[in-house]
């Protein structure tokens, strides 16, 4: 799944199933990602944390010490959205799903896989 | 946009990644690798003293580097924690952690034991199966394609 498949299918579709997503690429020029969606009517999202991994071996990151500055904490702002997760599916399993089952996932979380 | 990690979360990684002999293995860490992990604070949009921590993520495929899908995971759960730790003090909430994601990982694999028992022996077979792994290594499309 990449971004334009997140906004172009995933949003829309469950939307209409009350979900909300949030999207975030693979580090680098690759075009994939992965979601996490959760219902709007029931959570909301107070902070997000975005992850590059090889950050986290970084030299820099390593140092004893080390103190990359983290203004991230003061910066997370509270935004419009809510979930409750019930298991983490290929994109098109979760809208296939939520059309089957009509509301009764609260949310999903959408790994992200080639398919 | 990615947000800079905790200071400090993971130098404990430090000694073991600066031998010699594992100068491919931090180099690839710390350059090659495209993985990224979300971390999403869910409080509840009425009421209730009970929130979430949901995390997704989608980890190295190559079949020969379990080894650094169990690196990972250890990362992972650090931020994790840091971040719940942090959200918690933010919102005044017990917040529970949810882990999502596409691991490549069977059941008996190191990154499945350690989420499962939060530790991994350094005796796990997988270090030595995957002492020499390389970036390119054994697969025709090469690891840059994931």
């Amino acid at each position: 799944m990449d971004r334009s498949a997140f906004h172009q299918v995933l949003v829309p579709e469950l939307a209409r199933a009350g979900l909300q997503g949030t999207y975030l690429n693979k580090a680098g020029t690759v075009k994939e990602g992965e979601a996490i969606f959760f219902s709007a009517s029931k959570w909301r999202q107070a902070a997000q944390k975005d992850l590059e991994m090889r950050q986290c071996f970084s030299p820099a990151a390593l140092a004893p010490g080390a103190c990359l500055s983290s203004p991230q904490m003061a910066s997370l702002r509270p935004s419009a959205s809510v979930g409750v997760f019930a298991r983490s599916v290929r994109a098109r399993d979760c809208v296939r799903g939520d059309r089957k089952q009509e509301g009764g996932i609260a949310a999903c979380a959408v790994g992200c896989v080639t398919s | 946009m990615f947000l800079p990690s905790a200071g400090g979360l993971h130098a404990s990684l430090a000694p073991f990644l600066q031998r010699p002999c594992n100068k491919e293995l931090a180099r690839i860490l710390s350059s090659k690798l495209t993985t990224v992990a979300q971390l999403c604070c869910l409080v509840p949009a009425t009421e209730g003293e009970q929130g979430l921590v949901v995390v997704n993520t989608h980890l190295f495929f190559h079949p020969g580097a379990s080894h650094i899908r169990m690196l990972l995971v250890s990362a992972i759960l650090r931020e994790v924690q840091a971040a719940r730790q942090e959200w918690e003090r933010q919102t005044g909430l017990r917040l529970a952690v949810i882990l999502a994601g596409d691991l490549n990982s069977e059941p008996d694999t190191g990154a499945i034991q350690l989420l499962g028992s939060g530790h991994v022996s350094a005796l796990h077979p997988e270090w030595v199966a995957a002492a020499g792994f390389a970036w390119g290594d054994g697969d025709a499309e090469g690891p840059e394609v994931l």
